[in-house]
């Protein structure tokens, strides 16, 4: 009895096939076989030497042709079924400690041994986004986009397909989120509450939900949206998403959206959606220079310090008043150390791993010191010409694309902005070293650590030039964060370094040092 | 090597990993182009392999099973390979590796070494291969284009044993085309690549244009000018595959007794 396998366009190498030959044999009933390419001179081949049956007609040269002979008492069925189990044999996966470690290769398989998840992170090079992530949209799978370097076309197109099916479509370039209680990317560990946080900023998202989880309440979800979701060509679709399904959500009540002031139709728009809905909003739109008045659902905040107390205020039916000045006790140590400096001390360096934290600290500062150069200004006169070189005030949002090329983000590596901390500690007119600290998932896993020696050394600098550098930071983290809060806050503070409650409250600081 | 080119991943096995190219993919070309714009077939293998046409030589690997899986799109643009499922693969820091053919002048070729390697293995008749001979020593092009077409797919493995003796003999053929019989060969010899699969079709072009790999052009050579490194060679080309490598040597052992007998003549 003879009977002939194809297997279209399968591809193995000649040591597997020849093993394969001699595997097919040692299966019960088969007298013989040959395994080959099914081109015309093997299959000619076949027919001479008697392998060659009517099945094996339709083998291409690109397809596997398995011949088998076998005795008339076997079970065919029983033949096939071992021939194609010796074909599924591919690789074996590497054992890890004692148990197998099942690593799946694609989406098919991940969805396969996890079939109840329903999201993802994708977190591949950008030109690939939109092909993984249509097959989890397909599958009906939420996602988070921590890839940057994907088109806006590709966003827009991704986005409204999850618009259609009702699924979450997070960035991309989206490197915080917090659903479920699960943190994703840089992401602090926070209480479960009753505040929904949407936005279109990774250490905007970090500074409210940390601050919010300080004083006592907690969040339902906090959902990223990408930097360009409010933007005019994007038009907040997925901002606008996430906004309906925390009004659906009876866990959130009340939601605070972040984001930079966005494009004024897209603004427009989802204000429209906002007031449509029945829970209260808290809004800030960072660096907006137009002052907004409450009205109806809306509350709106200036800084993310105020936005999340202004949420927890809203949750309890509390009236809030804004904070706008340093309190008295912080004021009188900013004017105490102001004297440890020389006259020729007079501007401040900030160095930040988090681009919203050196917005908004810049964003504070520059209406009481002036203008303010950075690497990401947005003023093209207070750029900076060389963003490796500090001019009067700077600040320096390391974790920017252009320090970030080829080498890990500041908030996980401290190498740049030690240097940076070095070389700015050298300048005879710096005041003040106001950076940030971020805690949390993604970011180092003991940062006060890794930043203490280029602090050390930066106070040794300057008491060698007889002058005193006041280090600034504010911790955005919390007592549940893998780094420790207090642990780090110790560190720091035992190397002489004043942290403040928040960042706006650290610029606050700096701006009365400066100023007196 | 700033070359755009789209393509799949063809075929994963331990030690290579196979690209096809489709012929229609964009393909913007720069100066320093590192692949025929016609080439469909571009290959990451493990640096046991050597260099060869359109190969990207890979080192510190285990199984390539292990990162890629067949049907994933690929990229190359900006001297990186980036791969769906996420690999990237930079080839910017990659020495560039080109086949060379030297022609080879000798009075007779000492083909004891490769006989000696060949002595166990014969799984295309020796009536076609003495056939196949006379018919390129008489040019005769009707005679040794039948047999190039009784020879194409024929034969066990992934790239069939009659593609693999076809193969070395074409590349031989490059080294010795100093001899008429090799030059009109070469010339006039008429493959039908639809007759075998995507690989081996790919293989024998570049055979036929004279893009040798490194091992087969080594092999070639050290035999045909008695080197040291014969055995370091030989060892290396009959490991390919099961039977492939035994199965190319055939075809260079092949060219060299036509090589020998025109030189006797």
């Amino acid at each position: 009895m003879l009977v002939n396998l194809v297997k279209k366009n399968f591809y193995r190498d000649s040591v597997f096939l020849m093993a394969l030959s001699n595997k097919v044999k040692s299966i019960d009933g088969v007298i013989d076989s040959s395994v080959m390419m099914g081109t015309d001179a093997n299959k000619k081949l076949l027919t001479e030497t008697g392998f060659f049956s009517k099945e094996g007609a339709s083998a291409s040269p690109n397809d596997l042709l398995i011949c088998v002979s076998y005795n008339d008492k076997a079970d065919i069925k029983k033949i096939m079924a071992g021939v194609e189990n010796m074909l599924d044999v591919t690789v074996s996966r590497e054992n890890a400690g004692s148990c197998v470690c099942e690593n799946p290769k694609n989406i098919e398989e991940a969805i396969e041994l996890q079939p109840d998840s329903n999201m993802a992170v994708i977190s591949i090079p950008g030109q690939y986004v939109r092909y993984q992530s249509e097959k989890l949209l397909k599958k009906g799978v939420n996602q988070m986009i921590f890839s940057d370097n994907v088109s806006v076309e590709d966003e827009i197109h991704l986005k409204k397909i999850g618009v259609e099916k009702g699924l979450l479509v997070l960035g991309p370039d989206c490197g915080t989120a917090i659903i479920n209680g699960v943190p994703l990317g840089f992401a602090n560990v926070v209480r479960s509450g009753s505040i929904g946080v949407v936005a279109a900023s990774g250490t905007g998202t970090q500074e409210v939900t940390t601050i919010i989880h300080k004083n006592g309440e907690g969040i339902t979800q906090a959902i990223g949206l990408g930097g360009r979701d409010l933007k005019k060509e994007v038009g907040g679709l997925m901002a606008i998403e996430a906004i309906k399904m925390l009004e659906k959500d009876p866990d959130t009540k009340v939601i605070c959206v972040v984001s930079k002031p966005p494009a004024p139709e897209v603004e427009e728009k989802v204000l429209g959606v906002i007031k449509n809905c029945k829970k209260p909003f808290v809004i800030i739109f960072l660096g907006s220079k137009t002052k907004q008045d409450d009205y109806g659902n809306l509350h709106f905040a200036g800084t993310l310090e105020d936005a999340a107390l202004k949420s927890i205020a809203v949750l309890k039916n509390k009236k809030y008043s804004p904070k706008k000045k340093l309190p008295d006790n912080l004021g009188k140590i900013a004017l105490k150390e102001r004297k440890y400096h020389s006259k020729n001390q007079k501007y401040v360096r900030g160095l930040f791993s988090g681009g919203t934290l050196c917005d908004e600290a810049m964003f504070h500062l520059s209406e009481s010191i002036g203008g303010i150069y950075s690497n990401i200004a947005v003023n093209p006169e207070l750029k900076l010409k060389d963003r490796n070189v500090s001019f009067k005030n700077s600040f320096i949002d390391l974790g920017d694309d252009d320090f970030t090329r080829g080498v890990p983000h500041p908030m996980i590596d401290f190498t740049t902005r030690n240097k940076r901390m070095l070389q700015e500690a050298k300048d005879k007119e710096v005041a003040v070293l106001f950076f940030d600290m971020v805690l949390g998932y993604g970011a180092h896993p003991d940062p006060a650590n890794a930043i203490l020696p280029a602090i050390t050394e930066s106070q040794k600098i300057a008491k060698k030039q007889k002058r005193h550098i006041t280090f600034i930071t504010s911790i955005c983290g919390t007592d549940l964060d893998p780094q420790g809060f207090n642990k780090q806050k110790e560190i720091l503070e035992n190397a002489g370094v004043i942290i403040l409650p928040s960042n706006v409250t650290a610029a606050r600081f700096t701006e009365k040092l400066l100023n007196g | 090597m700033p070359v755009f080119f789209e393509g799949k991943i063809h075929s994963v096995f331990e030690n290579a990993v196979n690209i096809n190219i489709p012929s229609q993919s964009d393909r913007r070309k720069s100066p320093r182009e590192a692949f025929h714009s016609d080439d469909r077939l571009i290959s990451l293998t493990h640096k046991k392999f050597f260099n060869g046409p359109n190969r990207i030589v890979l080192d510190g690997f285990s199984d390539l099973r292990h990162f890629f899986l067949g049907s994933e799109n690929v990229k190359f643009e900006r001297d990186k390979l980036f791969f769906s499922n996420a690999v990237t693969v930079n080839v910017k820091y990659s020495k560039r590796w080109n086949s060379s053919v030297k022609k080879i002048c000798v009075g007779e070729i000492d083909t004891t070494a490769v006989s000696y390697y060949l002595k166990k293995y014969s799984f295309i008749k020796a009536s076609l291969i003495e056939k196949f001979k006379v018919a390129v020593k008489l040019q005769n092009k009707e005679l040794f284009n039948y047999n190039v077409d009784k020879l194409l797919g024929l034969g066990f493995g992934l790239t069939p044993s009659g593609d693999d003796f076809l193969a070395g003999f074409l590349s031989a053929s490059h080294f010795f085309s100093e001899l008429q019989p090799f030059d009109f060969f070469l010339k006039n010899t008429e493959i039908n690549y639809s007759k075998t699969n995507f690989i081996s079709a790919e293989y024998l072009r570049y055979a036929r244009a004279g893009r040798i790999s490194e091992v087969i052009a080594n092999t070639v050579i050290s035999v045909s000018e008695k080197k040291s490194t014969v055995e370091f060679w030989l060892t290396n080309l009959v490991n390919i595959g099961d039977t492939s490598g035994y199965d190319t040597l055939l075809g260079i052992l092949t060219a060299m007794e036509v090589y020998n007998a025109c030189k006797s003549c």
